[in-house]
């Protein structure tokens, strides 16, 4: 909006309006068609997430500088209400990908972080996920258990983590996640890949088609985020700065709920069963992230 | 209605970033208060269908599943409500 309006006014403009009927269009043709058959086969349309970045929507609020509009919160809310108007699930794609994927890294990242991740983030060829809930924890951020401990160069994280929006799909490029350390909470960005990032997938099948992950119990070293995703911890950086292979990983044990069937909140809710893949070898695996079947 | 007011609160709040000003509170209560808006909406339209609002074929079945997912994610109805409430400078804790 106009930084010249004095009055208080959230009217839209027609800039705003004319992205209302391009997204509009697009998701009547490209996604209202198929949505229900996605839901029933618990199929992830990645065609059609790199299609909405090729349209831009991921990097409409972020700089040009990592290639996005330097557009405002008001035209992503248009996007993204567009797309949920017919499929929910491909509306969360987009606030998920930009909100709890880039947003995290452009905010609180550092340069080097963001020319790594940011780019592709921004163009939605790959997407951003982020764990903070636990299978224990709930909303509950604050207990946090997972653990961060700096191992030589590496942070190593030891926890669980679950419901992480976005990953388990085959153009995840990143989890970033919380995990306590002896100052607090911070986040640690977790590349795809590395040993005892998610591994396994499961449908809900509702409004997030099989991109909810339950993260392994096990360990991974990740560089950390300068800030936190909580209140009242300190940023912390990884003393090398890099991005780093596993140092170790121990084999992971299903929880309780990962064994558990799917929640089913309607008739068609598809089952899938959680498959964690234990952590034998120190070198990532090419695309451990997509999910089962 | 409520999903005008559900427009009305969540535009406030992009409007309200978009002029770099705190967003805490209105954010908060457009997430509530949408979320709870589609619910509502979706519930009701699954009522008119009647039992065909229960078929798989029937597209509001799909809203209804979808809509509950949004009162959950990204912040339950109940962080949302603790959130506003701390705003407010209730005693929450």
């Amino acid at each position: 909006m106009a930084a010249s309006v004095t009055v208080m006014t959230w009217e839209l403009s027609d800039e705003h309006e004319l992205l209302r009927k391009t997204v509009r269009e697009f998701a009547e043709a490209e996604i209202a068609p198929h949505a229900a058959q996605w839901d029933r086969d618990a199929h992830f349309p990645v065609d059609v997430v790199t299609e909405m970045g090729e349209l831009g929507l991921f990097g409409i609020v972020f700089p040009e500088r990592w290639g996005g509009a330097g557009g405002d919160f008001a035209s992503l809310c248009v996007a993204i209400e567009e797309l949920g108007r017919v499929d929910q699930s491909m509306g969360i794609t987009l606030s998920a990908g930009v909100g709890l994927g880039a947003n995290p890294i452009f905010r609180f990242g550092d340069d080097d972080q963001r020319d790594e991740w940011l780019p592709d983030l921004v163009s939605g060829r790959r997407l951003g996920a982020f764990g903070l809930t636990e299978p224990d924890g709930g909303s509950d951020a604050g207990a946090t258990r997972t653990r961060a401990v700096l191992d030589g160069d590496e942070w190593v994280l030891d926890g669980s983590k679950a419901f992480i929006t976005n990953c388990g799909t085959s153009i995840t490029s990143i989890v970033t996640a919380t995990a306590r350390t002896d100052d607090g909470i911070s986040a640690f960005v977790v590349p795809a890949g590395t040993p005892a990032t998610p591994t396994a997938s499961r449908s809900t099948g509702a409004g997030s088609r099989p991109r909810i992950c339950w993260a392994s119990r096990g360990r991974g070293s990740a560089t950390s985020c300068r800030s936190s995703t909580t209140g009242g911890s300190r940023s912390r950086r990884s003393p090398s700065g890099r991005l780093g292979p596993a140092s170790s990983c121990r084999s992971s044990t299903p929880s309780s709920a990962m064994r558990s069937g799917v929640p089913s909140a309607g008739s068609r809710a598809s089952r899938s069963s959680c498959r964690i893949s234990p952590c034998r070898s120190r070198t990532p695996t090419t695309s451990p992230t997509r999910p089962p079947g | 209605m409520q999903v005008e007011n559900a427009h009305n609160l969540t535009y406030k709040a992009a409007w309200l970033k978009d002029q770099g000003r705190s967003i805490g509170q209105a954010a908060a209560m457009a997430k509530l208060y949408s979320t709870e808006a589609a619910m509502d909406a979706a519930r009701v339209a699954t009522q008119v269908f009647g039992g065909m609002g229960f078929m798989e074929e029937t597209p509001v079945a799909r809203f209804y599943r979808d809509a509950k997912i949004l009162e959950v994610g990204e912040g339950t109805s109940e962080i949302q409500r603790l959130v506003i409430a701390r705003n407010l400078g209730l005693p929450v804790e």
